[in-house]
Protein backbone atom coordinates (compact mmCIF):
# COMPACT_ATOMS: atom_id res chain seq x y z
CA UNK A 1 0.00 0.00 0.00
CA UNK A 2 2.79 2.50 0.77
CA UNK A 3 4.71 2.09 -2.34
CA UNK A 4 1.89 2.60 -4.34
CA UNK A 5 1.65 5.95 -1.84
CA UNK A 6 -1.85 4.87 -0.64
CA UNK A 7 -1.90 4.59 2.86
CA UNK A 8 -3.10 7.00 5.33
CA UNK A 9 -0.08 8.82 7.87
CA UNK A 10 -1.11 7.13 10.14
CA UNK A 11 -0.75 3.36 8.80
CA UNK A 12 2.59 4.92 7.03
CA UNK A 13 3.36 5.72 11.14
CA UNK A 14 2.48 2.12 11.97
CA UNK A 15 4.09 0.52 9.35
CA UNK A 16 7.34 2.47 10.49
CA UNK A 17 7.27 1.84 14.25
CA UNK A 18 6.55 -2.44 13.27
CA UNK A 19 9.74 -2.01 11.15
CA UNK A 20 11.67 -1.14 13.73
CA UNK A 21 10.52 -3.56 16.37
CA UNK A 22 10.43 -6.67 13.65
CA UNK A 23 13.18 -7.92 11.57
CA UNK A 24 11.32 -10.12 9.18
CA UNK A 25 9.71 -7.92 7.59
CA UNK A 26 12.11 -5.01 7.21
CA UNK A 27 14.27 -7.58 5.43
CA UNK A 28 10.98 -8.02 3.19
CA UNK A 29 10.54 -3.91 3.53
CA UNK A 30 13.92 -3.85 1.52
CA UNK A 31 13.28 -6.52 -0.95
CA UNK A 32 10.29 -4.77 -1.47
CA UNK A 33 11.63 -1.60 -2.10
CA UNK A 34 14.13 -2.61 -4.45
CA UNK A 35 11.21 -4.38 -6.68
CA UNK A 36 9.89 -1.06 -7.13
CA UNK A 37 13.23 0.89 -7.93
CA UNK A 38 13.71 -2.28 -10.92
CA UNK A 39 10.10 -2.23 -12.04
CA UNK A 40 10.43 1.82 -12.06
CA UNK A 41 13.76 1.16 -14.10
CA UNK A 42 12.69 -1.29 -16.45
CA UNK A 43 10.10 1.20 -18.04
CA UNK A 44 7.55 -1.95 -18.21
CA UNK A 45 5.01 -1.40 -20.51
CA UNK A 46 2.05 -3.36 -21.71
CA UNK A 47 -0.99 -3.77 -24.83
CA UNK A 48 -4.27 -2.36 -23.41
CA UNK A 49 -7.00 -5.11 -23.04
CA UNK A 50 -8.38 -3.23 -26.33
CA UNK A 51 -5.20 -4.03 -28.18
CA UNK A 52 -4.73 -7.53 -26.93
CA UNK A 53 -8.81 -7.82 -27.75
CA UNK A 54 -8.24 -6.51 -31.63
CA UNK A 55 -5.17 -8.88 -31.45
CA UNK A 56 -7.29 -11.81 -30.32
CA UNK A 57 -10.09 -10.86 -32.93
CA UNK A 58 -7.74 -10.95 -36.12
CA UNK A 59 -5.75 -14.21 -34.70
CA UNK A 60 -9.21 -15.77 -34.33
CA UNK A 61 -10.30 -14.51 -38.03
CA UNK A 62 -7.28 -15.75 -39.79
CA UNK A 63 -6.69 -19.02 -37.84
CA UNK A 64 -10.47 -19.85 -39.23
CA UNK A 65 -11.17 -18.68 -42.53
CA UNK B 1 7.85 -38.83 -29.93
CA UNK B 2 5.30 -36.20 -29.40
CA UNK B 3 4.21 -33.92 -32.39
CA UNK B 4 5.01 -29.99 -31.61
CA UNK B 5 1.77 -27.83 -31.46
CA UNK B 6 1.11 -24.53 -31.22
CA UNK B 7 -1.34 -22.59 -29.71
CA UNK B 8 -1.83 -19.66 -31.44
CA UNK B 9 -5.74 -19.29 -29.19
CA UNK B 10 -3.21 -18.62 -26.00
CA UNK B 11 -0.26 -16.49 -27.40
CA UNK B 12 -2.14 -13.30 -26.89
CA UNK B 13 -2.70 -14.04 -23.18
CA UNK B 14 0.71 -15.63 -22.73
CA UNK B 15 3.34 -13.79 -25.26
CA UNK B 16 2.03 -10.11 -25.98
CA UNK B 17 3.43 -8.22 -23.49
CA UNK B 18 6.61 -10.01 -23.50
CA UNK B 19 6.57 -9.14 -27.23
CA UNK B 20 5.53 -5.95 -26.82
CA UNK B 21 8.00 -5.33 -24.10
CA UNK B 22 10.68 -6.86 -26.04
CA UNK B 23 9.74 -4.88 -29.66
CA UNK B 24 9.26 -1.06 -27.75
CA UNK B 25 12.89 -1.26 -26.20
CA UNK B 26 14.21 -2.20 -29.60
CA UNK B 27 12.27 0.45 -31.56
CA UNK B 28 11.28 2.98 -28.79
CA UNK B 29 7.52 3.41 -30.28
CA UNK B 30 4.95 1.75 -28.66
CA UNK B 31 2.24 2.69 -31.83
CA UNK B 32 4.74 0.68 -34.02
CA UNK B 33 6.05 -2.02 -31.59
CA UNK B 34 2.28 -3.13 -30.89
CA UNK B 35 1.95 -3.55 -35.12
CA UNK B 36 5.11 -5.70 -35.29
CA UNK B 37 3.50 -7.73 -32.54
CA UNK B 38 0.42 -8.03 -34.36
CA UNK B 39 2.47 -8.51 -37.52
CA UNK B 40 4.38 -11.14 -35.45
CA UNK B 41 1.27 -13.05 -34.47
CA UNK B 42 0.04 -13.76 -38.25
CA UNK B 43 2.91 -14.24 -39.31
CA UNK B 44 2.96 -16.63 -36.96
CA UNK B 45 -0.13 -18.23 -38.10
CA UNK B 46 1.30 -18.52 -41.87
CA UNK B 47 4.39 -20.35 -41.00
CA UNK B 48 3.03 -22.64 -38.38
CA UNK B 49 3.26 -25.85 -40.60
CA UNK B 50 7.24 -24.99 -40.47
CA UNK B 51 7.18 -25.28 -36.85
CA UNK B 52 9.22 -28.18 -35.80
CA UNK B 53 9.06 -27.75 -32.22
CA UNK B 54 12.85 -27.58 -31.52
CA UNK B 55 12.30 -24.28 -29.74
CA UNK B 56 9.76 -23.42 -27.33
CA UNK B 57 6.91 -21.44 -28.48
CA UNK B 58 7.89 -17.97 -27.41
CA UNK B 59 11.48 -18.26 -28.44
CA UNK B 60 9.53 -19.08 -32.22
CA UNK B 61 8.00 -16.23 -31.89
CA UNK B 62 10.79 -13.96 -30.61
CA UNK B 63 12.99 -15.15 -33.61
CA UNK B 64 9.91 -14.05 -35.90
CA UNK B 65 9.81 -10.41 -34.22
CA UNK B 66 13.30 -10.27 -34.49
CA UNK B 67 13.16 -10.87 -37.94
CA UNK B 68 10.38 -8.06 -37.82
CA UNK B 69 12.41 -5.47 -36.33
CA UNK B 70 14.98 -5.81 -38.39
CA UNK B 71 12.94 -5.42 -41.71
CA UNK B 72 11.73 -2.22 -39.98
CA UNK B 73 15.10 -0.70 -39.40
CA UNK B 74 15.83 -2.10 -43.01
CA UNK B 75 13.14 -0.10 -44.87
CA UNK B 76 13.51 2.68 -42.42
CA UNK B 77 17.31 3.00 -43.49
CA UNK B 78 16.42 2.74 -47.30
CA UNK B 79 14.19 5.55 -47.08
CA UNK B 80 16.16 7.96 -44.10
CA UNK B 81 19.70 6.57 -44.68
CA UNK B 82 20.57 8.39 -48.14
CA UNK B 83 19.41 11.40 -47.00
CA UNK B 84 21.73 11.30 -43.85
CA UNK B 85 24.50 10.10 -46.01
CA UNK B 86 23.95 13.21 -48.35
CA UNK B 87 24.05 15.61 -45.49
CA UNK B 88 27.42 13.76 -43.61
CA UNK B 89 29.15 14.35 -46.77
CA UNK B 90 28.19 17.64 -47.81
CA UNK B 91 31.08 19.24 -49.90
CA UNK B 92 31.00 22.26 -47.75
CA UNK B 93 31.27 20.37 -44.68
CA UNK B 94 34.03 21.46 -42.50
CA UNK B 95 33.61 17.89 -41.03
CA UNK B 96 34.28 16.05 -44.04
CA UNK B 97 36.58 13.37 -43.59
CA UNK B 98 35.89 12.93 -40.02
CA UNK B 99 32.51 11.01 -40.59
CA UNK B 100 33.99 7.83 -39.03
CA UNK B 101 35.27 9.35 -36.12
CA UNK B 102 32.26 11.78 -35.22
CA UNK B 103 30.17 8.53 -35.61
CA UNK B 104 32.07 6.31 -33.85
CA UNK B 105 30.89 5.25 -30.12
CA UNK B 106 32.08 6.61 -27.16
CA UNK B 107 34.47 4.06 -25.42
CA UNK B 108 34.07 5.47 -22.39
CA UNK B 109 30.30 5.92 -22.63
CA UNK B 110 28.36 3.62 -20.52
CA UNK B 111 24.74 4.75 -21.75
CA UNK B 112 24.38 1.99 -24.33
CA UNK B 113 25.44 -0.69 -21.65
CA UNK B 114 22.23 0.96 -19.38
CA UNK B 115 19.98 0.99 -22.24
CA UNK B 116 20.51 -2.67 -22.90
CA UNK B 117 20.59 -3.37 -19.51
CA UNK B 118 17.18 -2.02 -19.29
CA UNK B 119 15.73 -3.75 -21.83
CA UNK B 120 16.56 -6.82 -20.70
CA UNK B 121 14.99 -6.35 -17.16
CA UNK B 122 11.88 -5.06 -18.70
CA UNK B 123 12.13 -9.06 -20.54
CA UNK B 124 13.62 -10.81 -17.19
CA UNK B 125 10.06 -8.96 -15.34
CA UNK B 126 7.72 -9.85 -17.79
CA UNK B 127 9.41 -13.25 -17.89
CA UNK B 128 8.23 -13.87 -14.21
CA UNK B 129 4.95 -12.43 -14.46
CA UNK B 130 4.16 -14.97 -17.18
CA UNK B 131 4.92 -17.06 -14.08
CA UNK B 132 2.26 -16.16 -11.76
CA UNK B 133 -0.78 -17.31 -11.45
CA UNK B 134 -3.28 -15.53 -14.01
CA UNK B 135 -4.81 -13.18 -11.16
CA UNK B 136 -1.84 -12.43 -9.70
CA UNK B 137 -0.53 -11.66 -12.79
CA UNK B 138 -3.28 -9.52 -13.61
CA UNK B 139 -3.70 -7.37 -10.26
CA UNK B 140 -0.02 -6.31 -10.52
CA UNK B 141 0.07 -5.54 -14.03
CA UNK B 142 -2.97 -3.24 -13.72
CA UNK B 143 -1.76 -1.70 -10.37
CA UNK B 144 2.12 -1.61 -10.89
CA UNK B 145 2.46 -1.26 -15.12
CA UNK B 146 -0.74 0.73 -15.56
CA UNK B 147 -0.82 3.09 -12.63
CA UNK B 148 -4.33 1.69 -12.16
CA UNK B 149 -6.38 3.12 -8.94
CA UNK B 150 -7.32 0.75 -6.39
CA UNK B 151 -11.11 0.93 -6.71
CA UNK B 152 -10.62 0.79 -10.65
CA UNK B 153 -9.32 -2.68 -10.12
CA UNK B 154 -11.59 -3.61 -7.62
CA UNK B 155 -14.85 -2.23 -9.58
CA UNK B 156 -13.37 -4.03 -12.82
CA UNK B 157 -12.29 -7.69 -11.45
CA UNK B 158 -15.39 -7.07 -8.47
CA UNK B 159 -13.03 -7.81 -5.56
CA UNK B 160 -12.69 -6.13 -2.38
CA UNK B 161 -9.47 -3.88 -1.27
CA UNK B 162 -8.27 -5.94 1.59
CA UNK B 163 -8.52 -8.87 -1.52
CA UNK B 164 -6.31 -6.75 -3.57
CA UNK B 165 -3.77 -5.86 -1.10
CA UNK B 166 -3.22 -9.70 -0.56
CA UNK B 167 -3.16 -10.23 -4.23
CA UNK B 168 -0.56 -7.73 -4.73
CA UNK B 169 1.49 -8.82 -1.31
CA UNK B 170 1.73 -12.56 -3.14
CA UNK B 171 2.72 -11.63 -6.60
CA UNK B 172 5.68 -8.99 -5.51
CA UNK B 173 6.68 -11.73 -3.00
CA UNK B 174 6.75 -14.59 -6.02
CA UNK B 175 8.45 -11.98 -8.53
CA UNK B 176 10.89 -11.05 -5.59
CA UNK B 177 12.14 -15.43 -5.57
CA UNK B 178 11.93 -15.40 -9.35
CA UNK B 179 14.01 -12.45 -10.09
CA UNK B 180 16.56 -13.36 -7.32
CA UNK B 181 16.61 -16.78 -9.04
CA UNK B 182 17.09 -15.30 -12.38
CA UNK B 183 18.10 -11.80 -12.43
CA UNK B 184 20.76 -11.46 -9.35
CA UNK B 185 21.97 -14.80 -10.33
Amino acid sequence: MCQYGEASRKQRWKLRFHLLICKACAGFTRRNDRLTQLCEHAHLQQLSEADKAEMKRRLRTHGNP
Amino acid sequence: MSTPELHPETWVDRYADYLFQYAVTRVSDGELARDLVQETFMAGLQSAPNFKGQAAERTWLVAILKRKVIDHYRKSNTRKGRAEVRISYSPDSDLEGNWLEQTAADPESVRENDALETGELGLAIQECLEKLPEQQARVFSMKTIRGMSTEDICNELNIKPSNLWVIIHRARTALMGCLNATWFS
